[in-house]
């Protein structure tokens, strides 16, 4: 048991080094996500469910927004300087915040369109049992209904 | 008025009453053979009530001789006098008027040479023809003789069928046996029954009137006829030349032994004559016994005395007094033995319950007039009479009710037990008294003292209200009268009561206690009796195959209307009531059974429906359960709609990373 937890603690520390040395080395990088990804950071903040749903819808819109500036950055000049002209564009802005803003967007408009598509489909369902409920009492009297069954208290020996 | 045609053979004239020729029991018209001339006829209107001896009608079938007015058919005929069916005999009318026109007429004495030629040589050969088929004629009076022609030589014997045997005759012309008895239970009796009545029968017509026109008290009149004897009573003061008083002792004596038979009478009439012994009285005790506040000297005035005195003979039987009359100064032991035999020993009866005193005053009284007429709670029949009188009595509740008691007393057993030899027809009786009294007790239709009445009276018609006017005495008839009822705008609540039941129960071999059974019990099925009820009068109808009866069958159908409502499916419901009108015209009651009472299709609908419910109930809880979720709905979207948010997003954002990193690789 000391064996196996004492190994564990080390893949701990190596993928901590790994990381560790992958954001020295790439720090340009880490400099753009992190501030490319604030609407982000947001959602996350704000959401309180468990599932971070909201975190998810944000985050994936946001991170497509930012996608072209990474690619950007990889492709030309891995450098803080290149880092920071790229923030210096407000463009570059209006694309990461627009994205987010669409996570944003589609995560408050998606409940209120399977609101409507649920109450739609139960009211179908309700009215199909209804017709059911209809075709019983057309077929069997009201009785069928339990409302004003003379009938079942009748036909007991029957 | 039209004629009456009987079986199309009579045609009786309803506008030419011959009242010179009715009896007691009936009237009569003028009647003429449709066939073939059998000389002059009338027919007797009957009155519906009075049982009929239709068994003796077929008995005296080719009955030979001129000296007896003879019945040669019977039926039943619409009656438009009374407005009803009444039975019909039809009889060979005497040529000659009757002899006396009521009991209370008075006529010339007859002579000797009269009597004898003229009355009693046929008279004798006639009873002996009687004798001869096991018959007795129990209906021979003043007032039921003919003469057979207009020169009034010939006199003949009246019928004898129209009425129960001795229902007729007042008690003067009835031995101590059968006058014991109620009128209606008289019983057939034996040949000496009716040599008694030939012989009070001769003395009218010596004396030219009735000997004893008036009896005050029939009570006091039988006491004094059993202890001094019928000949004293009945002959009393009456000048009798001494020729005839040989005949009137041998035939008036009370002693059955001492009695002439028909051999003696006939050597008489042929010419014998022996002087005339005195009149055999019976044996006294040595003293008296007080019963009722009258000295009784012999067994027969006591057991009148008991039967009489019921109420209190209990107490007089118990008593020691009773004990050692009995043992000691009556002194007889086969009375002795009778005793022990019907009630037992004297312990036995002095430790008797008084919950018990009516039968066991019934049985002693039996014990000690063996001869006479079973006696129980004031009731007085022959085992023969039993079902007459219940017939004629049946409508009155106190007398239905002595009967029916005599009948559960199970003191038949101590009759049979005390009697010697006992004719075919009365063990046939008493078989029958002994498989009804069980059912008198059963409350159902079918049995209670309705069906003792038509097992005791296998030719007596069905009483029932709603059909005794048609007179039907066949259960083949019971469909064709039930559907002259349906006819009717006023229907009885169901086509078949208790009498109804009963007299199937009783006349019908194809309807037995299985079948009437159900009737007794009720179950909770809609219509439930009026389905019982279509059960057995189907049986009936295809039993006797006597033809469709409409009006029933849509009485039938009114009747069993609940039970086609009572149908689920109203689709089925409707489908079955179409088939139950076609059915229904039809007139056969199977084809509506078959409609009603195939518990398959019951069945199912039952089944089916209990489905539906619970298909309907399921449905409600499932709408129930969406109203709710509808309610719920900004809950329930909240969460999927931003699982789907989530899911669009990443779909987005995959698709849109995907494309974007394609493009620029390109």
């Amino acid at each position: 048991m000391a064996t196996s937890s004492a190994s564990a603690s080390s893949t701990k520390a190596i993928i901590i080094l790994i990381i560790v040395g992958l954001l020295v080395f790439t720090l340009p990088t880490v400099l753009v996500l992190m501030a490319g990804m604030i609407p982000s950071f947001i959602a996350y903040a704000t959401d309180r469910r468990r599932e971070k749903y909201k975190t998810l819808s944000v985050g994936c819109m946001n991170f497509l927004g930012l996608l072209p500036l990474l690619t950007m950055l990889w492709t030309k000049d891995h450098s803080f300087d290149m880092a920071f002209s790229l923030f210096a564009d407000p463009f570059s802005w209006l694309m990461v915040l627009g994205a987010a803003a669409a996570g944003w967007t589609i995560f408050l408009i998606a409940p209120s369109v399977v609101a409507m598509f649920l109450s739609a489909r139960i009211e179908l369902s309700v009215d199909r049992l209804k017709r059911r409920q209809n075709k019983l009492i057309e077929e069997w009297g009201d009785g069928v209904s339990g409302n004003n069954d003379t009938r079942s208290n009748t036909d007991n020996g029957g | 008025m039209a004629p009456v045609i009987l079986k199309e053979l009579f045609e009786i004239d309803d506008s030419v009453p011959l009242a010179g020729y009715d009896s007691p029991s009936g009237k009569a018209y003028a009647c003429k053979n449709l066939g073939e001339p059998q000389g002059d006829l009338m027919a007797m209107i009957c009155e519906p009530s009075i049982p009929m001896r239709m068994d003796q009608i077929t008995a005296l079938d080719g009955f030979p001789g001129t000296v007896l007015v003879k019945c040669i058919d019977s039926g039943v005929v619409n009656w438009a006098t009374s407005g009803r069916r009444q039975p019909v005999l039809i009889f060979e009318k005497p040529a000659g008027s009757r002899v006396f026109e009521t009991m209370e007429s008075v006529i010339t004495p007859l002579t000797d040479d009269q009597i004898i030629t003229g009355f009693l040589t046929p008279a004798v050969a006639t009873l002996r023809e009687f004798a001869t088929r096991g018959l007795t004629h129990r209906n021979i009076r003043p007032s039921n003789l003919f003469y057979s022609d207009d020169s009034a030589r010939l006199i003949m014997l009246g019928e004898c069928v129209s009425a129960p045997p001795g229902y007729n005759q007042p008690l003067i012309f009835e031995s101590l046996e059968c006058g014991l008895a109620v009128e209606m239970g008289r019983g057939v009796g034996t040949p000496a029954d009716d040599l008694f009545a030939l012989g009070v029968t001769l003395l009218s017509l010596l004396i030219g009137r009735n000997p004893v026109p008036q009896i005050e008290d029939p009570y006091s009149f039988m006491l004094n006829r059993i202890n001094t004897g019928s000949y004293a009573n009945i002959v009393g003061n009456h000048r009798i030349q001494m020729n005839m008083m040989e005949l009137l002792r041998g035939l008036l004596t009370d002693d059955l032994a001492e009695r002439w038979p028909l051999a003696d009478v006939q050597l008489w009439v042929s010419g014998r004559r022996l002087t005339p012994k005195q009149v055999k009285l019976p044996a006294k005790a040595a003293r008296p016994i007080p019963i009722g506040g009258f000295e009784h000297e012999n067994v027969r005035s006591a057991a009148h005395g008991l039967s009489l005195n019921w109420p209190i003979a209990g107490d007089v039987i118990r008593g020691q007094d009773f004990d050692t009359w009995i043992r000691r100064s009556l002194n007889d032991e086969v009375i002795l033995n009778n005793l022990n035999k019907a009630a037992g020993t004297a312990q036995a009866i002095q430790s008797s319950p008084r919950a018990d005193d009516a039968r066991l005053v019934a049985k002693v009284v039996m014990a000690l007039d063996a001869s006479g007429p079973i006696r129980h709670k004031g009731f007085a029949s022959h085992i023969d009479g039993i079902g007459p009188t219940l017939a004629v009595v049946f409508q009155d509740d106190i007398l239905r009710k002595q009967v029916e008691d005599l009948i559960t007393s199970g003191i038949l057993k101590q009759w049979l037990a005390l009697q010697g030899r006992v004719k075919t027809e009365l063990m046939n009786i008493y078989g029958t008294l002994e498989k009804i009294q069980p059912m008198v007790a059963l409350p159902g239709p079918g049995f209670g003292i309705e069906r003792c009445l038509y097992e005791l009276n296998p030719y007596g018609h069905c009483i029932s209200p709603m059909i005794e006017h048609l007179y039907i005495t066949q259960t083949s008839e019971l469909i064709p009268a039930l559907e002259a009822v349906a006819h009717d705008e006023n229907l009885p609540p169901m086509p078949i009561d208790r009498h109804i039941a009963a007299f199937l129960a009783a006349h019908s071999e194809h309807i037995d206690e299985r079948i009437l059974r159900p009737l007794t019990h009720k179950d909770n099925r809609p219509a439930d009796e009026a389905l019982k009820v279509m059960r057995i009068l189907a049986r009936v109808q295809s039993v006797y195959s006597n033809g469709s009866a409409p009006n029933l069958c849509l009485w039938l159908k009114d009747l069993t209307q609940p039970a086609v409502d009572a149908f689920n499916n109203i689709r089925l419901r409707e489908q079955i009531e179409r088939q139950v009108v076609q059915a229904s015209e039809t007139g056969f009651i199977v084809a509506l059974m078959r409609i009603l009472d195939d518990n398959k299709v019951i069945d199912l609908d039952k089944e089916n429906y209990r489905k539906a419910q619970q298909e309907y109930k399921q449905c409600s809880a499932q709408i129930h359960r969406m109203d709710i979720g509808l309610e719920q709905k900004e809950n329930l979207a909240g969460e999927l709609g931003e699982q789907v948010a989530a899911v669009i997003s990443g779909v987005i954002g995959s698709i849109g990373a995907t494309v974007f990193v394609m493009l620029y690789l390109v």
